[in-house]
């Protein structure tokens, strides 16, 4: 397969949406639990020792809020462009602590969607870099096809 | 893409400009006032700053206890253990004879089992490990619940398990 094929395929209308749709829903879904249950969040942000305690329960509040605004809006095509930056840049966050972990041998869940529920690991790392890939592509290639953009 | 097929990819990223970044500051901004409104009404909201576990445990006079201490409750089998974390982490593997009651669902899980727990029942709550707080916070709802003989067993399942103690899955 050459690259440039590659490009046509991914540099289509429908394969854009059904990756914003797939991410959009993605963050949304991550984002519900965290933000009905604060503490168990909390808990696992603090398992990751790398956010002093004072400023745990604040980033346990907020940050769920920003993955779910953002997903709404990427879901929505609604100011496409900046919302996938952020959830570009969260993603990025993510992967710098999955290799954190891994590098100093901590045995911990990764509270990605609800605590408890997915050790981190090599898989983990390549779902980020997944996810990762699936947003650079909507960075270089949507149109704004079937989106709020486009309405405005 | 240009007519021949190729993208040009330094003419799209230079395109993120001052109306992108102040969308981003403005949607981040938007989450930040949505997170700390939602906090103020929710059921299980949690205070802002997060004080040191130290204060914590001393403002509320929660007795805490070590690894060995929980084992010797364990071993008299008089104490009732109390698995704070949610029903998950729970099933993965916990305290052998531990009943689950996650802090982030109380209200659901302690009216079930408000019959098994007697007010006067000596308590081990606990969670993960000294980085949680969970079983923290179920001690304190369990305390406004009239609970008099609550501990905590702060290193928690991890501590149990470095210590080869049982440990069953569900």
């Amino acid at each position: 397969m050459n690259l440039k094929w590659f490009l046509r395929l991914i540099d289509n209308k429908y394969t854009i949406l059904i990756f914003r749709i797939t991410l959009g829903l993605l963050f949304i879904y991550a984002s519900v639990d965290k933000i009905l249950y604060p503490t168990s969040f909390a808990d696992s942000v603090s398992s990751y020792q790398v956010i002093p305690r004072p400023l745990l329960n604040i980033v346990a509040i907020i940050f769920p809020w920003c993955e779910l605004v953002a997903g709404l809006f990427l879901l929505n095509g609604f100011k496409t462009r900046s919302s996938n930056i952020i959830i570009f840049l969260m993603l990025c966050l993510f992967n710098i602590l999955i290799i954190s972990v891994l590098a100093r041998g901590l045995q911990i869940d990764c509270g990605c969607f609800s605590s408890g529920s997915d050790p981190i690991g090599i898989p983990k790392l390549l779902e980020d870099y997944g996810y990762l890939l699936l947003s650079l592509a909507i960075f270089f290639f949507d149109k704004g096809y079937f989106s709020l953009d486009s309405l405005f | 893409m240009d007519r021949e097929g190729n993208m040009n990819f330094n003419s799209i990223l230079s395109s993120i400009n001052r109306k992108n970044i102040l969308e981003i500051c403005l949607i981040v901004l938007f989450s930040i006032c949505l997170g700390l409104g939602f906090n103020l009404i929710s059921k299980n909201r949690i205070p802002y700053i997060a004080q040191s576990k130290s204060e914590l445990y001393a403002e509320k006079n929660i007795r805490r206890i070590t690894v060995s201490e929980a084992k010797k409750r364990f071993d008299l089998n008089k104490s009732i253990f109390l698995d704070a974390r949610d029903a998950e982490a729970y099933k993965k593997g916990t305290i052998t004879g531990a009943l689950n009651l996650p802090i982030g669902e109380f209200a659901i899980y302690y009216p079930q089992m408000e019959r098994s727990l007697s007010k006067d029942a000596n308590v081990v709550v606990f969670c993960s490990g000294v980085d949680c707080l969970s079983s923290y916070y179920l001690a304190v709802e369990l305390i406004k619940m009239d609970y008099n003989n609550i501990e905590l067993f702060e290193d928690g399942i991890d501590g149990w398990i470095k210590n080869g103690f049982l440990v069953e899955k569900k």
